[in-house]
């Protein structure tokens, strides 16, 4: 119970500080603490009660609050992957149509009878 | 028939066989020869240039589906343009197979037609192993696209000019012919399987694909499908 309570402070010490840090230099606009603060919130509880968790974990069949939370976690974070990939491919994709573009207009150009 | 019909052949360092390639076009009576070279580090360029064909160089290299797209796109531009065939750089293609596939194009109403090394008569001379990856490779194509193609990566195509653009592949690399098929199904268009034979010499067999790049077209067939899934690409 002390390591959750030292654990927990310095969490929110780490993340204040960030947030502080942010506001000052002008990263962060409201609308992400906002975010951050309900993100926060539901970690918190999470952390403090372990028993919602696993209320939770119960009605989908999980034995722990832990484990959903990792599944949860690795489905989230899949999903994150595949969305920076098919960035990445939009961004590959681009490349080639301006690659295109400049390949048959420098040939429009040198042979404007065609 | 041959004055609207153009070749869309994509060129990576294929110096050696291209100027060969494209004697036989000719010699053919086909005249509407677009030749993409793909950034070629060898002097594919200054081979082409001895001809009287089209010649577009991409800057940069992208890959045989972007330069089949590149040819489209140009092909698709010309208003003399009626019929695209897309024809390997390697030589691996007979014309006879060009020819029967733009007759049965021009008696019958269909919107594209694909070669086949399955149907008929198979290729006595295909390797084995090649045999049993483009087996496994339709197999799979028709398990994750629903497609009942026999032969998925034949680079033989020949379509109307009206529909190239619906089936001009996004994908840069050689995943694209995976993609032709889907894109087909998805723009519902009339399709058939032609016969062919495909010559395979050693330096096609070099130049063709390997073991490994089946295997990249399975991880790549398996995340387009995941975007078409999750991303409604």
């Amino acid at each position: 119970m002390i390591f959750k309570i030292i654990f927990f402070t310095l969490l929110q010490i780490i993340i204040i500080y960030k947030v502080v840090r942010n506001i000052n230099k002008n990263i962060l606009s409201l609308f992400d603490i906002f975010i951050l603060v309900i993100i926060d919130s539901i970690l918190s509880v999470f952390l403090i009660f372990p028993n919602i968790l696993s209320f939770f974990a119960r009605l989908v069949g999980i034995g722990r609050g832990v484990d959903l939370f990792m599944y949860i976690s690795i489905f989230v974070l899949f999903y994150f992957i595949l969305r920076l990939y098919y960035k990445n491919e939009k961004l590959r994709e681009d490349i080639s149509k301006l690659n295109r573009e400049l390949t048959i207009r420098e040939f429009e150009n040198k042979n404007p009878k065609d | 028939m041959k004055d609207d019909l153009f070749f869309v052949i994509p060129a990576y360092n294929e110096a050696k066989v291209i100027g060969e390639v494209i004697d036989n076009l000719l010699n053919n009576g086909y005249k509407n020869i677009i030749i993409i070279n793909d950034g070629s580090k060898d002097n594919t360029r200054e081979v082409v240039e001895k001809y009287p064909v089209f010649l577009l160089n991409h800057i940069i290299n992208r890959g045989q589906g972007a330069g089949l797209r590149t040819g489209i796109e140009y092909a698709c531009r010309r208003k003399d343009c009626k019929y695209i065939v897309t024809y390997d750089a390697d030589g691996q293609h007979r014309l006879e197979d060009v020819d029967t596939m733009l007759k049965t194009i021009e008696t019958n109403n269909y919107d594209i037609l694909l070669g086949s090394r399955f149907i008929e008569n198979e290729n006595e001379n295909m390797p084995i192993s090649r045999r049993i990856m483009l087996k496994f490779a339709t197999l799979f194509l028709r398990i994750i696209y629903g497609l009942n193609l026999t032969d998925a990566h034949n680079g033989l195509r020949l379509f109307k000019k009206d529909c190239a653009l619906k089936i001009a592949p996004s994908i840069d690399n050689f995943v694209h012919a995976s993609e032709i098929p889907y894109l087909i199904k998805k723009s519902k268009l009339k399709y058939k399987e032609i016969p062919v034979k495909i010559k395979y010499t050693e330096y096609s067999l070099s130049k063709g694909q390997k073991t490994s790049n089946f295997i990249r077209v399975g991880k790549y067939t398996i995340l387009h499908k995941l975007q078409m899934i999750f991303f409604d690409k």
